[in-house]
C-alpha cells in the first residue's frame, strides 16, 4: 500500500471525481480540516446537500424494487448474481432515466394505493370485530333515545356478575332496565334502557362497577345488517388490492429499468458524498488516501489527465493502514476462512496460503467418503458453471469444491464409498462378496493407526504455526526470541517424538530424551527474560507448564479420526438398515429411498461438521500460534453498485 | 443377568446422549424464533447454527450401532453369547458418550443460542457463533472418540 495525496483545481473536480470512481482502486482517508485565517489556506470540508436528495430517490428505487418482487410469482434464483453490462451500453440505456423515473413513480403510487386500500380493510376489520358481538341485538346501532328513554349499549368483564349489576341498577333507580345481549369469553355485553332523569344516576352506578360504554354512532342499521355490509366491503376491498397488486406484477418487466435507475443513483450519490468530503480552498480541492503498489501506474495516468499535483509515500510505523488480501488462484477461496476471522494485521502474515493445503486436507479427512466427495464437488462445479458469482460465496464455494475434492481422495484412501455400499449391496442382491478395498486403510478395521496418523498431522500444522512466528520473530530483529519462544519447543515436542519412535533402541530413545531435556532447560532459563527478581524463575516454570496446552493442541488433532469414523459409521447404519429387506424389487425400491434420505441427511450433517472442525483447527490451534489479526479491510472508492456489473 | 443384558443396557445408554442434543437444539430453537420473527429472511442461517447441538444425538447413535453390530444384534446371525464380564465391559464403552452428550448437547444449545442472538444483531458476524458453537463439541468428540477405541479394542 501506499499514500496518495493529491491536490487539484476545483474546475477538474468533477472529471477527478468521476474518473476515480472508474479506477475503483483508492481508498479515501478523513483528514481534520487545517485551521488558517486567510480564507485561501483555510481548508473546510465541502458541503453536499444533493446527497441526501439522491439517497431519498435511492430509497424510493429499493422500495419499488421490492414491490415488484413481493406481486410478481417469478421466483428469484437460487444464487444472485450481477448482471454485466458495458459501461458504454450503461451509459446509453440512462439516457432514459426520465422513462425510468417515471416507471419507478408508477409503482411507487400503486404501492402507495394498495397500503392506502389496506388500512381500510383493517379499519372495516376492527369495525367488524367490534360490532359482531351484538349481532342479537335487532334495533339499529345508533338508537341512543326514544322519547321519554335513553338506551346505552355497554361491555362489563365475565369476572363481574350480571345479576350484581341488575341489582345496582335497579336500586339506583326504579325504572332502569338492564339486559344481557350476548357474552363470551372476557365479556358481557349489556343493554341498559333507562327513564331519561335517571340516566346519569344509573350509568355512574354501573360505571363504578366496570361498565364502559359501547356507541356506535356511525352505524345507523342493526348489527346483523353491519356486518353482511362489512363483510362485503371487505370483500370488495381485498379483491381491489389483488387487482392493484396484479399490476404491479404486470409491471415486473420494468425491473431491470428500475434497477439500473438504481445503481446510477448509488454512484451519484457516492461520488457527491466523496466530493462533500473533500477539504477545498477557495480554487483547489485535496484528498489522500491508500492505494495498492499495483494500481499505482493507472493512477499515475489519471491524475495527470486531470492536471493534478500528486506524491506516493510509504506508510510510517504509526499508520493504520487497510489490508487486501492477495494470493495464488488456489489459495485465494480460503481467503473467506481467514476473513470470517479477521484479516491480518498490515504488518503481520497472511495465513491463508499456509493453512490453504491443510484445510483442505483436514476437510477431506473429516467428511472421508469418496462419494459424498463426488456429490460435493459436482455440485459445487455446477454452481459455479451456472452462476456468475462474486464476492465472499464465490470464494466459499470455489473453496468447497477443493474440499471436496480432497474428499474423494481420502474416502478411496479409506475405502468409503457411501460407506461401504458396494459390499452391502452385492451381497443382498447379487450373493457375492464384491467390494471397494481402500487403497490405505479402512479406519474402522484399524483406528489407532488414523489416531496416531491424524495426531503427526497436527504436530506438522502446529509446527508450521510455530516456525511462521518464529520467521516473523527474525524478520523484526528479535532472533533470540524465535529460539527461545518456538525452537526450544520444538526440541521439546521433537525429542518426546523421537523417544517414542526411537523406544526400542536405546541411544535413539536417549538422543530424544536429551534433545527433550535440553528444549526445557531453554525454557526454564529464558521463559522468564521479561521479568524482575522472582517472576524470572517463576517465568521458567511458567513456560514448561505450557506443555499442556501443547499436549491438548495436539489431542485436539483427534477429532480428524473421530469425525471421519462417524461419516463411515452413519454410511454403513444407513446400508443396513437399507438393505434389511432383502434382495428382488421391493428390496431394490426399500432400499433407493432410505440410501437417497440416509446419505443425503449424512452428508449434510456432516459437511457441516468438517466445515466447522477444519475452521476451528485453523482458528486455535493455528493461528493460535502466530497470527496477528486486526487488520481494517481495504475498501476503495468504486463503483458499489448492486445490480449491474460494469466493465470497460 | 447376563452379559447380553449388560450390553444391551449398555446400547440403550450410549443412545440417551440424544436427550442432551434434543435439550440443546430445543433451545437454540427458542433463540431462533425469536431472531426469525424480526427477519424472516434468516430462517436457513438460524437453522444451521440450530443444528450444531444435534451431533450428540448422532454420536449415541453411533455407538449404539456398533454396539449392536459388536454383539451381533444386527445382521440376522443372532446374539452372541456374552460373558458377564464382556457385558459390563460393552456397558462401560457406552458411558462416556452418555455422560458427555448429555452436558455436552446441553451447553453447546446455549452457546448456539447465544451464535443466534449475534446473528440476529450482526449478520455479519455469523462464523464466529458457529465457531463458539463448536468449540462446546470438542468434549463431546473426545467422548466419542473413547467410547469408539473402547469398543473397537474390546477384542472379543
Amino acid at each position: 500500500m501506499k499514500r496518495l495525496s493529491v491536490i487539484g483545481l476545483d474546475t477538474a473536480k468533477e472529471q477527478f471525481v468521476s474518473k476515480l470512481m472508474d479506477l475503483g482502486a483508492l481508498e479515501v482517508t478523513d483528514e481534520d480540516p487545517q485551521q488558517g485565517d486567510a480564507d485561501e489556506l483555510a481548508m473546510v470540508p465541502g458541503e453536499n446537500p444533493a446527497a441526501a436528495e439522491l439517497d431519498q430517490k435511492i430509497s424510493d428505487a429499493e422500495a419499488a424494487i421490492e414491490a415488484l418482487k413481493e406481486h410478481s410469482p417469478v421466483k428469484s434464483p437460487l444464487f444472485f448474481t450481477r448482471r454485466e453490462l458495458k459501461n458504454t451500453d450503461f451509459q446509453s440505456i440512462l439516457q432514459h432515466k426520465a422513462e425510468f423515473t417515471e416507471e419507478m413513480n408508477g409503482i411507487l403510487d400503486l404501492k402507495e394505493q394498495i397500503r392506502k386500500l389496506n388500512e381500510q380493510r383493517n379499519r372495516k376489520q376492527s369495525d367488524l370485530s367490534s360490532v359482531t358481538p351484538w349481532k342479537a341485538y335487532t334495533l339499529p346501532l345508533n338508537l341512543t333515545e326514544t322519547r321519554c328513554t335513553d338506551f346505552t349499549l355497554g361491555i362489563i368483564p365475565s369476572a363481574v356478575s350480571f345479576e350484581d349489576m341488575q341489582t345496582a341498577a335497579a336500586e339506583a333507580s326504579e325504572t332502569a332496565v338492564l339486559e344481557k345481549v350476548n357474552e363470551d369469553k372476557e365479556f358481557r355485553y349489556l343493554l341498559l334502557i333507562t327513564w331519561k332523569p335517571d340516566t346519569a344516576e344509573v350509568e355512574e352506578v354501573l360505571k363504578q362497577r366496570g361498565f364502559t360504554v359501547a356507541a356506535f354512532p356511525e352505524f345507523d342499521e342493526n348489527a346483523e345488517a353491519a356486518m353482511v355490509r362489512l363483510h362485503n366491503e371487505i370483500a370488495e376491498l381485498t379483491e381491489e388490492v389483488q387487482k392493484v397488486g396484479k399490476q404491479i406484477a404486470d409491471r415486473y418487466g420494468q425491473k431491470t429499468d428500475i434497477e439500473n435507475l438504481h445503481d446510477q443513483l448509488i454512484m451519484e450519490r457516492d461520488q457527491e458524498v466523496l466530493k462533500g468530503r473533500l477539504l477545498n480552498t477557495r480554487r483547489t480541492f485535496r484528498l489522500t488516501g491508500w492505494i495498492p503498489e499495483e494500481c499505482m501506474d493507472a493512477a499515475k495516468k489519471m491524475l495527470d489527465s486531470c492536471e493534478c499535483y500528486y506524491l506516493f509515500e510509504d506508510p510510517t510505523e504509526d499508520d493504520t493502514v487497510p489490508v487486501l488480501l492477495e494470493n495464488n488462484a488456489f489459495v485465494t477461496p480460503f481467503e473467506s476462512v481467514t476473513e470470517m476471522y479477521s484479516l491480518p494485521d498490515y504488518k503481520g502474515i497472511d495465513p491463508t496460503r499456509w493453512f490453504s493445503i491443510f484445510y483442505a486436507c483436514f476437510f477431506g479427512m473429516m467428511l472421508s467418503d469418496a462419494g459424498y466427495g463426488v456429490i460435493l464437488t459436482i455440485a459445487t462445479a455446477v454452481i459455479l458453471h451456472k452462476f456468475k458469482l462474486e464476492g465472499n460465496l464465490y470464494k466459499m464455494i470455489r473453496m468447497f469444491m477443493y474440499c471436496g475434492i480432497s474428499t474423494i481422495f481420502w474416502g478411496a484412501m479409506f475405502g468409503g464409498w457411501f460407506g461401504n455400499s458396494v459390499a452391502a449391496i452385492s451381497s443382498t442382491f447379487f450373493h457375492s462378496d464384491a467390494a471397494i478395498n481402500p487403497i490405505w486403510f479402512d479406519p474402522i478395521v484399524d483406528p489407532t493407526r488414523l489416531l496416531i496418523f491424524s495426531l503427526g498431522l497436527g504436530v506438522v500444522h502446529i509446527f508450521l504455526g510455530m516456525g511462521l512466528d518464529a520467521s516473523m520473530k527474525i524478520r523484526r530483529g528479535h532472533f533470540w526470541d524465535a529460539v527461545f519462544d518456538d525452537f526450544s519447543w520444538y526440541m521439546v515436542i521433537g525429542g518426546i517424538i523421537v523417544m517414542i519412535l526411537m523406544s526400542g533402541s536405546s541411544t535413539g530413545f536417549h538422543a530424544g530424551m536429551y534433545i527433550m531435556i535440553a528444549g526445557f532447560i531453554i525454557l526454564l532459563l529464558t521463559g522468564g527474560r521479561d521479568k524482575k527478581g522472582i517472576g524470572r524463575v517463576i517465568g521458567g516454570f511458567t513456560a514448561i507448564y505450557n506443555i499442556t496446552g501443547f499436549l491438548s493442541d495436539i489431542l485436539s488433532y483427534a477429532r480428524l479420526l473421530a469425525l471421519g469414523l462417524a461419516t463411515g459409521v452413519i454410511a454403513q447404519v444407513v446400508n443396513t438398515i437399507g438393505t434389511l429387506s432383502g434382495g428382488g424389487i421391493k428390496g431394490a425400491i426399500i432400499m433407493l429411498i432410505v440410501f437417497v434420505i440416509g446419505h443425503l441427511f449424512n452428508l449434510a450433517i456432516n459437511a457441516l461438521g468438517a466445515f466447522v472442525h477444519t475452521s476451528r483447527l485453523q482458528y486455535i490451534e493455528f493461528f493460535g500460534k502466530f497470527y496477528e489479526d486486526g487488520g481494517e479491510p481495504f475498501n476503495p472508492f468504486r463503483r458499489d453498485t448492486k445490480y449491474v456489473k460494469l466493465t470497460d | 443377568m447376563t452379559g447380553n443384558v449388560w450390553a444391551l443396557i449398555g446400547a440403550a445408554v450410549a443412545a440417551l446422549a440424544g436427550v442432551g442434543s434434543a435439550m440443546g437444539v430445543g433451545i437454540a430453537g427458542q433463540a431462533a424464533a425469536g431472531v426469525v420473527g424480526e427477519d424472516p429472511k434468516k430462517f436457513g442461517r438460524t437453522l444451521i447454527l440450530q443444528a450444531l447441538p444435534g451431533t450428540q444425538g448422532i454420536y449415541g447413535l453411533i455407538v449404539t450401532f456398533l454396539i449392536f453390530i459388536r454383539i451381533g444384534l444386527l445382521g440376522g446371525g443372532g446374539m452372541k453369547d456374552l460373558t458377564m464380564a464382556q457385558g459390563l465391559y460393552v456397558f462401560a464403552c457406552s458411558l462416556p458418550i452418555c455422560i458427555v452428550g448429555i452436558w455436552s448437547g446441553i451447553a453447546q444449545g446455549k452457546a448456539a443460542a447465544a451464535g443466534i442472538m449475534l446473528l440476529g444483531k450482526r449478520e455479519d458476524q455469523m462464523g464466529k457463533g458457529i465457531i463458539y458453537a463448536a468449540m462446546v463439541e470438542t468434549y463431546a468428540i473426545f467422548a466419542l472418540l473413547v467410547s469408539l477405541l473402547m469398543l473397537f479394542n474390546l477384542g472379543f
